[in-house]
C-alpha cells in the first residue's frame, strides 16, 4: 500500500488529560503530540500507568469524567478539532470514523446481548440500515475476523464463546462501519500466547485488506516489530521518543527505550540475567523533578534532576532527553 | 446445568419449605393452651354432633404423627377448617383473594415502575440536586409506616381535595355494570394501591440507583459508548438491562411484604380483600381463618419466591446456556 | 507482668484512637447528625414521661371530646377527651423499649447462630442455613400478627416474637463475615501461639464482624417500630399501653373530623423512624469510608 505523505488523518497537539482524586491531580497525558497518517500502523509503547490508554481513550472523548478531564489540546481528524465538537456530533464519529478495540474481551463485552445484536448496533446506528439487513452485515463481518460458522457464533452470548473468538468479537464490532482510525488497546495482552499470535495475524491480514490506519498500543515490543510502521514511546505521560519503526529497534536513543528493549531481547536470547529496568513507573501524583525517568536512568545527569527535556529531532528521530543536545 | 434442570431443582427444593411450612402450620395449632379443636373450627361452638365430626375429620384422637399426615391430606385437599361463621375457611379466603391481588399487584406496578424511572434518573444525574431530593424522599418514605400514609392520603384527597373516594372498592348504593363498574373500581383503586406501592417504589428507586451506578462503571459500557450510540441507547438498551437482572429477584420476594401492608392498607380503607378479612378473623378470634390465612399465605411467598427465581434464570443468559 | 500491661495500654490507646477516627467520620454526615440527636430527644421524652406529659394518657374528661388543638391540649383531644400530647409522649416509651429490645433479642439470637454456623461450617451450617432461610421466607408480620393473637400481646410477648422473627438476617451477616475472616492470616497467627477457639472467636473475629451487625441492629430497630405500630393499628398491641399505633387505630374512624389525631402519633413514627434510619446509614459510611473523588 502506497503511504501518500502528508496524508494526514488524525493530529494530536499538547494534549493533557488530568485525574482529579482525593490524592491529588493525577496527569495521566501530560503535553503528548502525534499524527496519524493514511495507511499507517503506529504504536504506542510503554508500561502500564505509561498513559497510552488514556490517550486512546482522550482521542475517543470517553475519559472517564468524573473523575477525568482532558485540560488542554487539540485533536484534529478530517479538518476539525474533535475536542471542540458537541457531544452530538462525536457520536457520530465514534465507531464510524474512529473506532476502538479494548483489551479485556470478558469484560468488554454486553453479558446479555446476543453477538449479532451488538455487531448489528453499531451498523444500524451509524448506516441507517435495518435490522435485518445489518444481520447479514455482520455475518460478513465476522467472516472478516475469521471466525468460524459465523451464524452460529452470531446467535451465541458472549460467555458461549472462547477469549480468542470475543476478542474477534469485538474488533468486528470496532470495523463494522468501516472507520477510518482503528485504535487497538492491548489487543491481545489478555488472551493465551498462542492465541495472541492468531490476532496478531489477524490484524496483519486487515491492516492488507481494510483501507483503516492504526493506532496500536501495547508494552509488548515483539508486536510493534511485526505490525506497526512508527512508534511513540510513551512514559509518566509523555512521549518520550518517536521513529519509525526499524530505527526504534536498530538504534533505541533514549535509555527508556534501550531499557525495554534489552529486557525483551533477554528473553529471547537466553542470556544468563534477565535485564530488567530498576525501579518503578513514578507516583503521578508527586512526581519526581526534572526528567520523569531520571530516578531510574543509568545515566542521570544534574540537569536531570533539574529541568524536564523537550521533545528533540535528532536526526529520523524524536527524542525528549538531555543526553541529546540540539545541535 | 442449562434452564429445565435448574427450573427442577427450584421446584423440588421448594418442596420441603412447604412441608415445614405445614408443619409449622401444625405446630402453632396443637401448641396453643386449649383444644386444638377450636384452630380448626373456632370457639364457643356448642353443636357437639358438629364437634365430633370435626374432631374425627382431622383425627384428633389419633397419635400425633397420624393427625399431622391427616392435616396434611387435608390441606392438599383445600381443607382448611370451617370458620365460626360457617364457611369453609378456603372458600372464604378464595372469595377474597382476587381483591387482594388486584391492590396488590396495581401497587407494585406502580412502585416498580416509577420507582424504576426515578432510580434511572437518579444514577444519570448523580449528586445532582435531582438526585438528593430523589434520595432523601426515598429514605423518608421508606421510613412512613404504610398505614399512617394511607390515613395522611385520605386526609389530603378524599377528605379536604375530594378527588377520591375514601373507602371500599366500590361505591356504595350504586349498582354499576360493565365500564362504569371498571372505572369505579379503578378509581377506588388509586389511593390504596398508591399507599401500598409507595414503599415499593421507594426500595425500587434506591436499588435501581445503586445498581446502574455500578452497572455504568462496568467495561461493556464503555464499548457501547464507543460505538457511538447515542446516550439513551446506552443507558436504556446497555446499562438498564443489566442493572434490572438482579432487581427482578428482589421485586419477586417482596411478595411477603406486599401482602403485610396490604393487610394494613386495607384496614384504612376498607377495602375487601384477604387482609380485612384477616383483621376481622383477629378481632373475632376466628382461628381456622386465621390459620388458614397464614397457610395460604406462607404457600404464596413460596411460590412467588420460586417463580422470581425462574424468572430470572430465564433472563439471565449466562444461567440459561450453560 | 510489666509487658502485658503495656500491650494492654496499646491495646486500649488504639482502640480509642479507632473510635475518634470512627466518630471523625460519622460527625461529617450531616444526616446522621440530626437523627442521633432526634433519636437522642425521644429517648429523653421517653425516658421523662412522666415529667413531660400534662396529663395522664388515658385521662377520660368527657366535657372536652374532639378538641382541635388548643392551648389545654397542644396536639388535641379525642374521642374520650384524653390528651394527644400526653399519649404521644407516653407512646415514645412503647416504640422505643420495643423497638430496642426487639432489636437486641434478634442481634444476640442471630450472632449466636451466625457464628455457630460461620465458625463450624460443615453440616451444621448446611443445617442452620436452611432454618434460616425458612425463617425468612415466612412474612415476618403475618407471624407477628398470628403469633400475638394466639399467644397474648404484652410487651413482652412482643418483644420477643419480633426478636424471633428478625434474626435471620443478623444471623447472615455474621455468618458471611466469620466465612470470609476464618481463613485470614491473623486467625492463623492466634492459632499458632496457641489460642482457644473462645478465644478466637470472641478475640478476633467478633471485634471485625460487629461492625455491620450494628449498622443493621440500628435499622432493625426502626424496622421493630413499625411493626408494631402495625400491630398496634389492628387492635393486637398491649392494650394496657398507650401507643402510637393504637392512637392511630382510634384515629381512623375519625379521619374526617378529628384530623389531629392521625397526624401528630403517625408523624412522631415516621420522624423516629426516620431519624433511625438515618443513623443505621451514617453508621454504614462511618465504618466503610470510601473514596471519594472530586
Amino acid at each position: 500500500m502506497v503511504t501518500t505523505t502528508n496524508a494526514q488523518l488524525l493530529s494530536v497537539q499538547d494534549l493533557k488529560t488530568y485525574f482529579y482524586t482525593s490524592y491529588g491531580i493525577v496527569k495521566a497525558v501530560d503535553g503528548v503530540s502525534l499524527e496519524i497518517n493514511k495507511g499507517e500502523v503506529v504504536g504506542i509503547v510503554g508500561e502500564s500507568g505509561s498513559g497510552k490508554s488514556i490517550t486512546a481513550l482522550s482521542i475517543m472523548r470517553l475519559v472517564p469524567s468524573p473523575p477525568g478531564k482532558i485540560v488542554q489540546g487539540k485533536i484534529f481528524y478530517k479538518g476539525s478539532d474533535i475536542l471542540s465538537l458537541s457531544e452530538k456530533e462525536m457520536v457520530s464519529i465514534r465507531g464510524k470514523e474512529i473506532s476502538m478495540v479494548f483489551q479485556d474481551p470478558l469484560t468488554f463485552l454486553n453479558p446479555v446481548l446476543k453477538v449479532e445484536d451488538q455487531i448489528a448496533e453499531a451498523i444500524t446506528t451509524h448506516q441507517g440500515k435495518t435490522k435485518n439487513e445489518a444481520k447479514k452485515e455482520v455475518i460478513e463481518v465476522l467472516k472478516m475476523v475469521r471466525i468460524p460458522s459465523p451464524s452460529e457464533v452470531a446467535k451465541s452470548y458472549p460467555h458461549q464463546l472462547s477469549g480468542g473468538m470475543r476478542q474477534r468479537v469485538l474488533i468486528a464490532i470496532a470495523i463494522s462501519c468501516n472507520p477510518s482510525i482503528l485504535i487497538a488497546d492491548e489487543p491481545t495482552t489478555a488472551l493465551d500466547v498462542t492465541i495472541q499470535a492468531q490476532i496478531l495475524e489477524l490484524i496483519k491480514e486487515l491492516r492488507k485488506e481494510l483501507d483503516t490506519s492504526m493506532i496500536l498500543i501495547t508494552h509488548d515490543l515483539g508486536i510493534v516489530a511485526e505490525v506497526c510502521d512508527r512508534v511513540y514511546v510513551m512514559y509518566a505521560g509523555k512521549i518520550v521518543e518517536h521513529a519509525d519503526v526499524y530505527r526504534i529497534f536498530e538504534d533505541p536513543l533514549h535509555p527508556y527505550t534501550s531499557g525495554l528493549l534489552r529486557s525483551a531481547l533477554s528473553i529471547d536470547q537466553f542470556s544468563k540475567e534477565l535485564y530488567t529496568l530498576e525501579g518503578n513507573v513514578p507516583n503521578l501524583v508527586n512526581p519526581p523533578s526534572g526528567c520523569l525517568f531520571h530516578p531510574r536512568c543509568a545515566y542521570a545527569k544534574e540537569i536531570c534532576r533539574e529541568k524536564s527535556p523537550v521533545l528533540q529531532i535528532k536526526g529520523e528521530h524524536t527524542v525528549a532527553c538531555w543526553l541529546y543536545k540540539e545541535t | 446445568m442449562n434452564l429445565r434442570s435448574y427450573v427442577a431443582k427450584r421446584f423440588l427444593q421448594a418442596i420441603p419449605t412447604i412441608f415445614v411450612i405445614l408443619a409449622l402450620n401444625f405446630a402453632i395449632i396443637h401448641s396453643v393452651p386449649g383444644d386444638p379443636i377450636i384452630m380448626l373450627i373456632g370457639e364457643f361452638q356448642t353443636d357437639e354432633a358438629y364437634v365430633q365430626m370435626m374432631r374425627a375429620r382431622f383425627g384428633l384422637d389419633k397419635p400425633l404423627h397420624e393427625q399431622f399426615l391427616i392435616y396434611m391430606l387435608n390441606v392438599l385437599q383445600g381443607d382448611l377448617g370451617v370458620s365460626v361463621s360457617g364457611k369453609p375457611v378456603i372458600l372464604a379466603i378464595a372469595e377474597r383473594i382476587p381483591n387482594t391481588l388486584l391492590l396488590m399487584l396495581t401497587g407494585m406496578c406502580f412502585g416498580v415502575v416509577f420507582g424504576i424511572l426515578a432510580g434511572v434518573v437518579s444514577s444519570k444525574k448523580v449528586h445532582s440536586i435531582i438526585d438528593n431530593v430523589i434520595t432523601v424522599g426515598g429514605i423518608m418514605v421508606y421510613s412512613m409506616p404504610t398505614f399512617w400514609l394511607a390515613q395522611m392520603l385520605v386526609l389530603l384527597f378524599a377528605i379536604n381535595l375530594r378527588w377520591l373516594p375514601s373507602v371500599g372498592m366500590t361505591s356504595l348504593r350504586v349498582e354499576l355494570t360493565g365500564i362504569d363498574y371498571i372505572l369505579d373500581v379503578a378509581k377506588h383503586l388509586i389511593l390504596p394501591s398508591i399507599a401500598l406501592g409507595v414503599g415499593q417504589l421507594a426500595l425500587m428507586m434506591r436499588l435501581t440507583r445503586s445498581s446502574m451506578l455500578r452497572v455504568m462503571r462496568e467495561d461493556y459500557i464503555t464499548t457501547a459508548k464507543a460505538k457511538g450510540l447515542s446516550e439513551n441507547a446506552v443507558i436504556y438498551k446497555h446499562t438498564l438491562r443489566n442493572a434490572m437482572l438482579p432487581l427482578v429477584t428482589v421485586i419477586g420476594h417482596q411478595a411477603g411484604f406486599m401482602l403485610s401492608g396490604a393487610v394494613l392498607t386495607e384496614a384504612v380503607f376498607s377495602w375487601p380483600g384477604m387482609g380485612r378479612l384477616l383483621t376481622q378473623a383477629l378481632s373475632m378470634r376466628d382461628y381456622p381463618v386465621i390459620m388458614g390465612i397464614l397457610l395460604v399465605v406462607s404457600v404464596t411467598v413460596v411460590l412467588a419466591n420460586l417463580i422470581t427465581d425462574i424468572l430470572y434464570a430465564f433472563l439471565d443468559p449466562r444461567v440459561k446456556y450453560q | 507482668m510489666n509487658r502485658s500491661i503495656q500491650a494492654n495500654k496499646c491495646k486500649v490507646d488504639s482502640k480509642f484512637k479507632r473510635f475518634s477516627e470512627f466518630w471523625r467520620r460519622y460527625r461529617k454526615n450531616r444526616p446522621a447528625i440530626i437523627g442521633l440527636i432526634i433519636v437522642a430527644f425521644f429517648t429523653t421524652v421517653a425516658l421523662f414521661a412522666p415529667q413531660i406529659a400534662p396529663y395522664d394518657p388515658f385521662h377520660i374528661a368527657v366535657a372536652q371530646v374532639f378538641e382541635s388543638p388548643n392551648s389545654m391540649f397542644p396536639m388535641g383531644s379525642d374521642a374520650l377527651g384524653r390528651d394527644v400530647f400526653s399519649g404521644v409522649v407516653y407512646g415514645a416509651r412503647v416504640s422505643l423499649l420495643i423497638g430496642f429490645s426487639a432489636a437486641l433479642t434478634s442481634a444476640i439470637i442471630g450472632i449466636i447462630i451466625g457464628s455457630v454456623a460461620g465458625y463450624l461450617g460443615g453440616v451444621m451450617d448446611a443445617l442452620l442455613m436452611r432454618i434460616t432461610e425458612i425463617f425468612q421466607t415466612i412474612p415476618a408480620f403475618f407471624m407477628a400478627l398470628v403469633l400475638v393473637t394466639l399467644f397474648g400481646s404484652s410487651v413482652w410477648n412482643v418483644i420477643i416474637l419480633l426478636g424471633l422473627l428478625s434474626w435471620p438476617r443478623t444471623a447472615r451477616l455474621i455468618r458471611a463475615e466469620f466465612l470470609s475472616l476464618k481463613e485470614r492470616e491473623f486467625v492463623e497467627a492466634s492459632r499458632a501461639v496457641g489460642a482457644s477457639s473462645a478465644e478466637i472467636i470472641f478475640g478476633e473475629i467478633m471485634p471485625n464482624a460487629l461492625a455491620p451487625v450494628i449498622v443493621d441492629a440500628s435499622m432493625e430497630v426502626g424496622r421493630a417500630i413499625l411493626i408494631e405500630a402495625g400491630l398496634s393499628f389492628l387492635g393486637l398491641g398491649d392494650l394496657n399501653q398507650i401507643s402510637w399505633g393504637m392512637m392511630l387505630n382510634n384515629a381512623q374512624p375519625y379521619l374526617r373530623t378529628a384530623w389531629w389525631l392521625a397526624v401528630f402519633p403517625g408523624a412522631c413514627i415516621f420522624i423516629l423512624v426516620l431519624s433511625l434510619n438515618l443513623v443505621g446509614d451514617g453508621l454504614n459510611d462511618a465504618f466503610n469510608p470510601r473514596l471519594k473523588e472530586r
